[in-house]
């Protein structure tokens, strides 16, 4: 039993700490564009240990690891993604405010596991093309006194708003943590909150959550200043 | 805190109402829909059930894990880890056989004798270091890959997450002697050292999601797909659903036409599939 409720319920757990694992470029439109779905996410990787290994303060850590987690992910995808068919049910402001609102939140998300876990090293293990056209990469987490974690990222090239096409860089849509993915994960969550108190009541939710959030990193900010 | 400790049946008397009502169970998970969306037709009972759950945690549990947090260091915590999952080896060790997994049988039993002696009582794990793996099975997992369904989604109380057939799992487990696999004085102690390595863990996964319970049902859900999915040695896709079909490529189409969490409980279904063009082209 307890074996089985570890399995269960805490490994999907466990893969959360893992979001705050993924990495990004530094400097990323340009660069990105030369390279495939795995060197992404292998730069990423390496950038974001290095700043956390670093010797900064925590809050020049955070003010970095925000932006390239801003730069990999592609945040309009994503926002269509979690929120599947109760999207349409958004007007234009709505949407903006979801994408503004979700991103911050996914953001916070990552840092707080991030800044959690002692992180020793990301080992990319294979990567591959999905039928769509997707292409997944492979990782392991290694953490200081925790199992390793397995963390998949799901790349597509970001699409042209001009042409239509998927020709731009390679984004990360989704993150797997140990079979668990976030975008299936807050999509269910969304319809559920979506189904229970509407658009407003989502966004709502969202935006008081990032406000904690805020409110948290002040804090964090004067007691490093203290 | 996994069974009552009341029930004390002897063993031989177990079988028969355990048969008949993993029958009825069963008739009913085969009869439901699987793989596609979260199927979970008694939300509302599940949802007080979890809230029971979490107010149990808050008030109980991880006040007890913090102070056990607190009086002992990582490695203690570590040791007694491991210590309790070897406990569960009798569970593992039959399962593994149920799927005819006998490399697993071996290294499970491998694991057992050298962690238990050398790995003095199981508060060290040398088998790990010796190259032997885990295949934590457990009955649950050994119906999955025996063809059935996870029938609908169950919120147990004090054991969180399930779905029939895990339930079904559940008690199958319970009948594998021996009792001290049973035993509260061992499980309850195995799960506050187990919340307490969490506990960081757990207040992150809170703090990141809107609706827990859903955070819970869908993590539980496609985890469990996955270990099946595992264990019939499948690789097929990444995302491979419970029978093997393309269904999680889906889950990164477009999402105007997003079928897979259609829930067919729902009552505010999408009217049609494909009708509004409105912001097809937003992005």
């Amino acid at each position: 039993m307890l074996r089985n409720i570890r399995l269960t319920c805490l490994a999907p757990l466990l893969g959360v700490a893992a979001l705050g694992l993924l990495a990004a470029p530094a400097h990323a439109a340009e660069e990105n564009l030369e390279r495939n779905a795995r060197g992404v996410v292998e730069y990423a990787a390496t950038t974001v240990s290095e700043t956390l290994t670093g010797e900064r303060s925590l809050t020049e850590k955070r003010t970095q690891v925000d932006q390239v987690v801003r730069e990999v992910l592609d945040e309009p995808v994503l926002s269509r993604l979690v929120l599947a068919r109760n999207y349409r049910k958004l007007d234009e402001g709505q949407r903006e405010a979801f994408a503004r609102a979700f991103q911050e939140h996914l953001v916070n998300t990552y840092w707080r596991n991030a800044s959690a876990g002692e992180l020793v090293r990301i080992e990319i293990l294979e990567d591959r093309e999905e039928r769509s056209g997707d292409w997944t990469v492979k990782t392991r987490v290694v953490a200081v006194s925790d199992d390793d974690i397995k963390v998949d990222y799901r790349l597509r090239r970001e699409r042209n708003p001009e042409t239509g096409e998927n020709d731009g860089p390679w984004l990360v849509i989704d993150i797997i943590i140990e079979s668990v993915s976030m975008v299936s994960n807050f999509r269910s969550q969304f319809q559920e909150i979506v189904g229970n108190d509407g658009v407003d009541g989502l966004l709502s939710k969202l935006q008081e959550k990032n406000a904690g959030a805020r409110a948290e990193r002040e804090q964090q900010i004067a007691e490093e200043e203290a | 805190m996994s069974n009552p400790p009341g029930a004390t049946l002897p063993r031989a008397g177990r079988g028969l109402p355990c048969l008949v009502l993993t029958c009825a169970l069963l008739a009913a998970s085969c009869a439901a829909p699987s793989g596609q969306g979260e199927y979970d037709p008694w939300q509302p009972l599940n949802r007080k059930v979890f809230w029971f759950n979490m107010q149990m945690d808050e008030y109980v549990l991880e006040p007890t894990a913090r102070g056990w947090d607190a009086i002992t260091s990582e490695g203690v915590r570590t040791a007694f880890g491991n210590f309790f999952s070897n406990l569960r080896f009798p569970v593992h060790l039959v399962n593994n056989l149920l799927q005819a997994k006998f490399g697993g049988a071996v290294e499970e039993t491998g694991r057992f004798v050298v962690n238990t002696t050398i790995g003095l009582l199981g508060f060290f794990d040398p088998a790990t270091d010796a190259g032997l793996e885990a295949h934590p099975e457990d009955f649950g997992q050994t119906l999955g890959v025996w063809g059935l369904g996870s029938g609908p989604y169950v919120m147990l109380p004090f054991l969180g997450p399930s779905s029939v057939r895990g339930t079904v799992g559940v008690v199958g487990d319970y009948l594998v002697p021996p009792d001290w696999t049973n035993d509260w004085r061992l499980v309850v102690p195995g799960v506050v050292n187990d919340r307490a390595v969490n506990l960081e863990l757990i207040a992150n996964a809170q703090e990141a999601s809107l609706d827990f319970y859903a955070f819970v049902r869908n993590a539980y859900l496609q985890r469990r797909r996955a270990l099946v999915a595992d264990e019939q040695g499948a690789d097929r896709s990444l995302y491979a659903t419970e029978e093997g079909e393309a269904g999680d490529d889906a889950l990164y189409d477009d999402p105007y036409e997003d079928d897979l969490y259609a829930d067919p409980f729902s009552e505010d279904g999408y009217d049609d599939a494909d009708g509004s063009e409105e912001g097809e082209d937003e992005d």
